[in-house]
């Protein structure tokens, strides 16, 4: 079995994993975001992404590429569909200060 | 097309549009520097996208390189997203906290100031420059005192603070000028601002418009004043006793009686004033009241005045308590009724006199009527041997009468003058005889004992009427009876009433119309009012008060008795504590109504 690893996927890994405690940590005032939900569902999706292509080099090359571009994919259109309830439509008023 | 070049394509497109959505919307939501930093993130990621589309499209291999390094960049970018949106809720927390600070210290319900060592203001809200009607400028930086009404006073005692010398703390009073030159009434509390080294720095004051509050003080003080001189002037014994029976409020009725004055009586008991078995009696009361709850209405109990005078009042005495409902004392008001009590007394005294001299009156007219009736009989009897005594002189003197000289004069007395007198004589015997008869009777009424019991009247007036039936009939005369309620009273007297009463009514009908009596009753405040009503000749308006007088008669040429059939009736009612009274019109007829007590 071939493994390869590349310095810049680990490099993106290590951090997204940090971005990750970050959000973790400070989950509760994230929470005040408008539609905060949605944002960090695309960070996850992201997240995975970056898993997975450091995962590819070991093992299911073809499909954990494949789910990797459709992790960009859907991490993509939930932050567009964020970007469409925030700024695309009225929101809350209690929230629209932020 | 590569699945994988789709997916990347979705990847750009969608970064795409959602840069497009963030700056059509860039005024909506979100604070300037973090929308910089997604804007950034959404670049990236375009880029990202563009940059794996070229790449698994196989246009070139020369952006793959590029394309690390942008993929290496989106998450980095990801964490200034996440830090400038933290950092923007962070900003906008303490905005808030500021402003909401603000707010609070602006529309707090109470007047704000901070002065600074010198006692000039350094800082006011909202309320205390609306209350005054002046402008921020116009207080800051001037001494506080100026804006009071007593200068002097309120710059010592801000002073004093300032220095240490008066601990501030108790909230004070002070009229305070308005904008207008108009003062109101405040309320200040004073607190000491201190530095870091301890030292006095200022005061920090809240003041409140208490003009409402004064409002509702000067009337209340007008109502006690009010209540106070009411109380005072008040001819009746008002007073207030805590729990322990002693004085707290007393009127000058109270003090007068007592021989002292309102404050006098101020925390004394009767136990001060009154002979201890007096007092020990009104403490008791005060203490039932008390530990009951009850109301003491209308006592009558006896006291005596400063000169020793024994006096009676009538006295009422509740439960005075708190707010929470606590029994903190009484209330008591009592009258004097001495003069009453007097009163009382003598008319107890002439009551049992009157009842004396009626028992001896009625005790004349028994033995008066009884004893007369045996002269009476002697009368009677020799005017019937008188009337022998000429018959047998006729007879002796027989033919030789009637050829003497004197013998017509003799004759004529003989046979008219001495039978006419006798015949006078037994009639009116006889009328007295009948008369006293009555009397007797009458005064029986007085001394027999009732028996009161509950009758059946639809029997009784039956049985009346059954005696009656032949004399009825004799006149033609029907008498109906409708359903009748029962009564109380004693069964041979109240046959009594009704057959004297229905004997009357077969006695005056009319002789041009068949007599009709009807006997009918209502039930009214637990008496039965029964009607004795007839068809007869009536009686005349100015008759109508006496018929029931003794020996008064309506026609006492025509009709028989002796007038005291009516008399009886009343007499009887009376004894029952009933009621008799008649309406008639003449002509028509009349209804005889008699009141007796109910079942």
């Amino acid at each position: 079995m071939n493994y390869e690893l590349f310095e810049n996927e680990v490099v993106m890994l290590l951090l997204g994993a940090s971005v990750l405690v970050f959000i973790l940590a400070n989950r509760q005032k994230l929470k005040q975001l408008p539609a905060s939900n949605i944002l960090l569902v695309a960070f996850y999706t992201m997240l995975v992404a970056w898993i997975l292509t450091v995962l590819e080099g070991f093992f299911y090359e073809w499909l954990l590429n494949f789910i990797e571009h459709l992790c960009h994919a859907i991490s993509s259109l939930f932050v567009a569909a964020w970007c469409w309830m925030v700024f695309g439509r009225k929101i809350p008023v209690e929230k629209e200060a932020l | 097309m590569h699945p994988v070049a789709a997916f990347d394509l979705v990847t750009f497109l969608a970064s795409a549009v959602a840069l497009i959505v963030l700056l059509k919307g860039w005024k909506r939501a979100l604070e300037p520097r973090a929308k910089l930093v997604f804007a950034g993130l959404l670049l990236f990621t375009l880029s990202y996208g563009i940059l794996l589309l070229i790449e698994w499209s196989g246009i070139t291999k020369a952006l793959d390189r590029a394309e690390d390094i942008v993929g290496a960049l989106v998450p980095m970018w990801w964490a200034f997203v996440v830090y400038a949106f933290l950092a923007g809720i962070v900003e906008q927390q303490l905005l808030e906290r500021e402003s909401r600070f603000e707010d609070l210290f602006d529309k707090a319900p109470v007047g704000y100031h901070e002065l600074d060592t010198e006692g000039r203001i350094t800082r006011v809200n909202r309320t205390e420059l609306e209350m005054l009607g002046y402008q921020t400028e116009d207080m800051l930086g001037k001494h506080v005192w100026e804006f009071y009404f007593n200068k002097e006073i309120s710059k010592q005692a801000v002073i004093s603070k300032l220095a240490g010398t008066i601990p501030p703390g108790q909230a004070f009073e002070r009229t305070i000028k308005r904008v207008n030159g108009i003062g109101i009434p405040i309320l200040i509390q004073d607190r000491l601002l201190y530095d870091k080294e301890g030292h006095i720095r200022g005061i920090r004051s809240t003041i409140q418009n208490i003009s409402k509050r004064k409002q509702i003080e000067e009337m209340l003080a007008q109502e006690r004043k009010l209540l106070r001189t009411l109380i005072d002037n008040m001819p009746d014994n008002i007073f207030v006793k805590d729990t322990k029976s002693r004085f707290v409020v007393a009127n000058f009725a109270v003090a007068n009686l007592m021989g002292t004055t309102p404050e006098g009586l101020m925390g004394k008991s009767d136990f001060d004033f009154y002979p201890h078995e007096l007092a020990a009696k009104y403490y008791a009361d005060d203490q039932n009241v008390i530990q009951t709850g009850r109301l003491l209405f209308g006592q009558e109990e006896p006291a005596v005045d400063p000169e020793g005078n024994r006096k009676w009042y009538s006295t009422t005495k509740v439960c005075l308590r708190d707010s929470r409902g606590q029994v903190i004392g009484i209330v008591g008001i009592s009258r004097d009724i001495t003069a009453r009590k007097i009163a009382e007394k003598d008319r107890e005294r002439l009551m049992k006199t009157l009842a004396l001299k009626n028992e001896e009156l009625e005790s004349i007219l028994y033995v008066t009527s009884h004893d007369l009736r045996a002269p009476l009989v002697n009368i009677q009897g020799f005017s019937k041997e008188l009337s022998h005594c000429c018959d047998q002189i006729h007879s002796a003197l027989g033919d030789k009468i009637k050829t003497s000289d004197i013998g017509a004069e003799l004759l004529a007395v003989l046979n008219k003058d001495i039978p006419e007198a006798l015949g006078f004589i037994v009639t009116s015997a006889s009328k007295m005889d009948s008369l006293l008869s009555g009397l007797l009777r009458l005064s029986r009424l007085g001394q027999a004992a009732l028996n009161i019991e509950q009758l059946d009247m639809n029997a009784m007036l039956t049985d009346v009427t059954k005696s009656m039936e032949f004399q009825a009939k004799e006149i033609g005369a029907t008498v109906n009876i409708e359903s009748l309620p029962a009564c109380l009273g004693d069964a041979s007297q109240i046959n009594q009433i009704f057959s004297n009463i229905l004997d009357n009514a077969l006695k005056y009908l009319d002789e041009s119309r068949p007599g009709v009596i009807r006997i009918h009753a209502k039930t009214e405040n637990g008496h039965s009012i029964y009607c004795v009503e007839d068809n007869g000749t009536g009686i005349a308006p100015e008759h109508q008060n006496k018929i029931f007088e003794i020996f008064h008669r309506l026609e006492p040429d025509r009709k028989s008795g002796e007038g005291l059939g009516l008399t009886i009736v009343r007499r009887i009612i009376d004894r029952h504590n009933g009621k008799v009274w008649v309406e008639s019109e003449p002509g028509k007829g009349s209804k005889f109504f008699v009141s007796l007590p109910g079942v």
